[in-house]
């Protein structure tokens, strides 16, 4: 009997099983992409791809920020409505010249990083939930961005060229949204893989106490997280302001939720420590990629709502049961 | 248990393995880690489904399909983690489950109550029903567990490393229960790495190894050293590996450390070189003094000094800075980082100084780790592995490299061999020697008596928070230690 050629084929077949395993998200992806492109033929066209990648750019970019959070061990949901206040400033401070739009740019970046430095003091150095307190902040910043715009849509009829291009212009044939995404998925990537911040940041979702025990200024990491997470809000806000122009003043609400159910399709860990950008970017993908299905479609956006809830608990349901049959 | 054979992804867990417990009788289950102890449990208690083999129970071939049918049959099972639910009573946790109900359908809660009370008293326990659980110590919350499996009638009752969280003290209280169980006629499987409850408790001793059988003999036929070599299948000589180390100077001094509540006054110091054993009964405040040298814990007074260094309070980071090491009593919930591999693991103190302006150096991190993996012989199949699915051994060599990496002067260690097999366990302990040979000085805590006797250079002594005894290698002996400890006696 050929034993060892057996055993062999075992092996192999085991690493390709853990292979798989690791990257079951990207599978599901290009199963999507198959079965779409078979029922409708204008799915895989190139001008609907860019189009869907567009779309998906913003809640993507948040998506980002997201992952970094939930690998931290926290939730921070209070992200759509600094979207929504980064967007609103931006506009509202009407970058029509050169020193305008730089301000425009600034200006709602720096909040954005410190929305989250707000949620990272309260979280990180009170040790408070952070569904809660983010919750909180969320209405907190959804409610000063209404004062603020005293509840009335604000606009720009001639932005700059510059700040036009955010979310209009073209590289090498490809929208500049997608580039802003990806450069924040590889950056994000980078940090969470390569850097003392990703290994402290998973250690502390995986295990507090036993963090604080090897040396590592925990309250400091935790807040970086959803400072990281804010200044993501704020960058995917510009771009939806780029994009939109005339935006109503919660414009931002639901990014939130597009963005953990991105982060938990991805395989984030919701209880922490484990998670991996590339695959959020899968995530984002998928869920982008049945948004335009729905709509090539023709389905309702009520259909589109009750579709987005359910892939939301599925994920969540895929999540806890992993966890319950890890040995 | 007849033939019993097991096997899981990987792994033959069991082969043909035969068991068999008499009425009235304690049967003591050893072996190393991942000698199939646990899954042998399991698959009586319904937990697992063996893949070939017989079970039979009270005379008829039985099959259980989950730990409920398994428990409804009679078998009761004793976990390590208890499994109550700590905010209800004791009456309730006793009846979860299967609450006695009035002829509304309301929940009966008198009944409960004297039924609880009834089957307490069996046990000749002075607990009133109506406790809460997590008021209770942790002992007593345990014959909860016992009075809970007898009231499904459980004939056979597992229990697995019953007494790994109890104090001699609860020992001796869960001991005379079991002794009871055995009087009236029931089966007890006991499982335990400790040798001495072993051989004091056990009518016959069955011994797995690599998940095969490999004796079953009555304790009066065995000795503690022809157990060991049976467990591990080689000759333990040197079963405690303590190597001469000269003492050198002083290194850590701890001066009127004390927090209310909690310890008062603690002053001594530690020696280059030098194993320091911490004794004392569980609860006498070892380990608040152990995490608050470290700075896990704020003191309301006193000082630590690490080479004539003043070390600042209450940061376990400065404490590490100045070169201590600290491995935790519980590595699960406070050493470990279970989804993380054994490299994050290893490296995760020493990170920021092996890291060029915040990124890692990827290359010395494996070189380093590699060679800690080879040092202390720990198995992985790699470094990428998930430290979550090593075995407790392994875990805890892990947690010793990553202290071992940041070259410590002090290192402290609190139990460092708690629900380890006895291979892994003398690793350690050879390993804790060799560090205190090449000058790192050692404080160790341990309620293992033998361990502090034969790694200690120097024991002292804590009973209520204060140091009550010191004793020189030479002069401790176990009595005078554990009189000390009692309070019954004052060594010096």
């Amino acid at each position: 009997m050929p034993l060892g050629w057996t055993m062999g084929i075992n092996v192999r077949m085991k690493n390709l099983m853990a292979l798989l395993r690791r990257h079951t998200i990207w599978l599901v992806l290009l199963a999507m992409v198959v079965f779409m492109s078979l029922v409708s033929k204008s799915f895989l066209t190139a001008t609907n791809l860019l189009n869907v990648l567009r779309q998906v750019s913003m809640a993507g970019i948040v998506s980002v920020g997201m992952t970094v959070v939930l690998i931290g061990g926290n939730f921070d949901l209070s992200v759509g409505a600094t979207v929504t206040l980064a967007a609103v400033v931006s506009v509202y401070l009407q970058p029509t010249t050169a020193m305008n739009t730089a301000v425009s740019l600034i200006v709602p970046l720096l909040l954005g990083l410190l929305v989250g430095a707000v949620n990272g003091a309260i979280i990180g150095g009170l040790k408070a939930n952070s569904v809660v307190v983010t919750v909180g902040t969320q209405f907190a910043v959804l409610g000063a961005t209404l004062l603020y715009t005293g509840g009335q849509h604000v606009w720009v009829w001639t932005p700059t060229p510059f700040y036009e291009a955010i979310s209009g212009g073209y590289f090498l044939g490809v929208p500049i949204p997608i580039f802003i995404f990806l450069l924040t998925v590889l950056a994000a990537h980078w940090l969470m893989t390569r850097t003392t911040f990703g290994r402290y940041v998973r250690a502390i979702g995986s295990n507090d106490e036993a963090a604080r025990l090897s040396g590592i200024p925990t309250t400091l990491y935790r807040m970086l997280t959803f400072i990281f997470s804010g200044f993501c809000a704020a960058l995917a806000g510009i771009v939806l302001a780029s994009r939109v122009k005339n935006l109503d003043p919660t414009a931002g609400v639901g990014y939130e939720f597009s963005a953990l159910t991105a982060a938990i399709l991805g395989g984030t860990r919701l209880s922490g420590g484990v998670g991996n950008v590339l695959n959020t970017l899968a995530g984002v993908l998928i869920l982008g990629g049945i948004s335009n299905s729905m709509i090539l479609l023709n389905m309702s956006f009520n259909t589109q709502l009750l579709a987005r809830g359910l892939i939301f608990v599925g994920a969540v349901a895929i999540d806890a049961f992993s966890q319950r049959h890890r040995r | 248990m007849i033939d019993i054979s097991k096997r899981f992804p990987g792994v033959q867990a069991l082969e043909k393995v035969t068991f068999d417990v008499r009425a009235g009788e304690v049967h003591a289950l050893v072996g190393e880690n991942g000698a199939g102890k646990s899954t042998l449990m399991k698959i009586l208690a319904g937990v697992y489904h063996a893949d070939s083999g017989q079970i039979i129970f009270r005379g008829q071939a039985a099959s259980f399909a989950n730990p409920y049918d398994a428990r409804a049959h009679g078998i009761g099972t004793i976990y390590q983690e208890l499994m109550l639910v700590q905010y209800l009573t004791v009456a309730e946790n006793i009846f979860l489950g299967k609450v006695p109900l009035n002829r509304l359908g309301w929940v009966d809660r008198k009944k409960m109550v004297q039924e609880a009370r009834r089957l307490l008293q069996r046990l000749e326990l002075g607990i009133d029903p109506t406790t809460i659980v997590s008021d209770l110590p942790v002992a007593m919350q345990q014959m909860v567990e016992i009075a809970k499996a007898l009231s499904f009638e459980a004939e056979l009752i597992i229990m697995d490393e019953p007494t790994s969280a109890l104090s001699q003290h609860e020992i001796e209280v869960l001991f005379a229960t079991i002794e009871r169980l055995r009087a009236e006629g029931r089966g007890v499987i006991f499982i335990s790495h400790k040798l001495e409850e072993i051989f004091r408790l056990a009518n016959r001793i069955t011994v797995l190894r690599d998940g095969r059988h490999v004796s079953t003999q009555s304790v009066s036929e065995m000795t503690e050293t022809q157990l060991v070599q049976m467990m591990v299948g080689r000759d333990l000589t040197s079963f405690f590996a303590k190597t001469a180390s000269t003492l050198g100077g002083p290194i850590l001094r701890a001066q009127g450390l004390s927090r209310r509540g909690q310890f008062y006054d603690v002053s001594f110091t530690l020696h280059s070189g030098e194993i320091l054993g911490l004794a004392g009964l569980v609860g006498a405040g070892r380990t608040d003094v152990a995490r608050a040298i470290f700075g896990a814990e704020d003191i309301d007074s006193g000082e630590v000094y690490l080479a004539g260094q003043r070390i600042p309070q209450g940061s376990p980071r400065a404490a590490i800075k100045a070169g201590i090491g600290f491995v935790t009593e519980d590595r699960k919930l406070q050493s470990l980082f279970l989804p993380l591999s054994v490299l994050d693991n290893v490296v995760m103190p020493k990170t920021e100084t092996m890291a060029y302006a915040g990124m890692l150096d990827a290359k010395a991190e494996r070189k380093l780790t590699h060679d800690f993996v080879q040092r202390l012989d720990i198995k992985t199949p790699s470094l990428a592995q998930e430290v979550s699915n090593l075995s407790g051994g392994n875990q805890q060599k892990v947690v010793l490299a990553r202290w071992l990496a940041i070259g410590p002067k002090v290192l402290i260690v609190d139990e460092p061999t708690r629900g380890i097999d006895v291979g892994a366990k003398a690793e350690i302990h050879a390993i804790l020697s060799r560090l205190a040979a090449s000058g790192v000085g050692i404080l160790l805590i341990s309620s293992e008596m033998n361990e502090i006797l034969a790694l200690s250079d120097r024991i002292l002594v804590m009973r209520d928070g204060r140091i009550v005894g010191e004793f020189s290698a030479e002069h401790a002996t176990q009595e005078a230690i554990a009189a000390c400890a009692l309070g019954l006696d004052h060594g010096h």
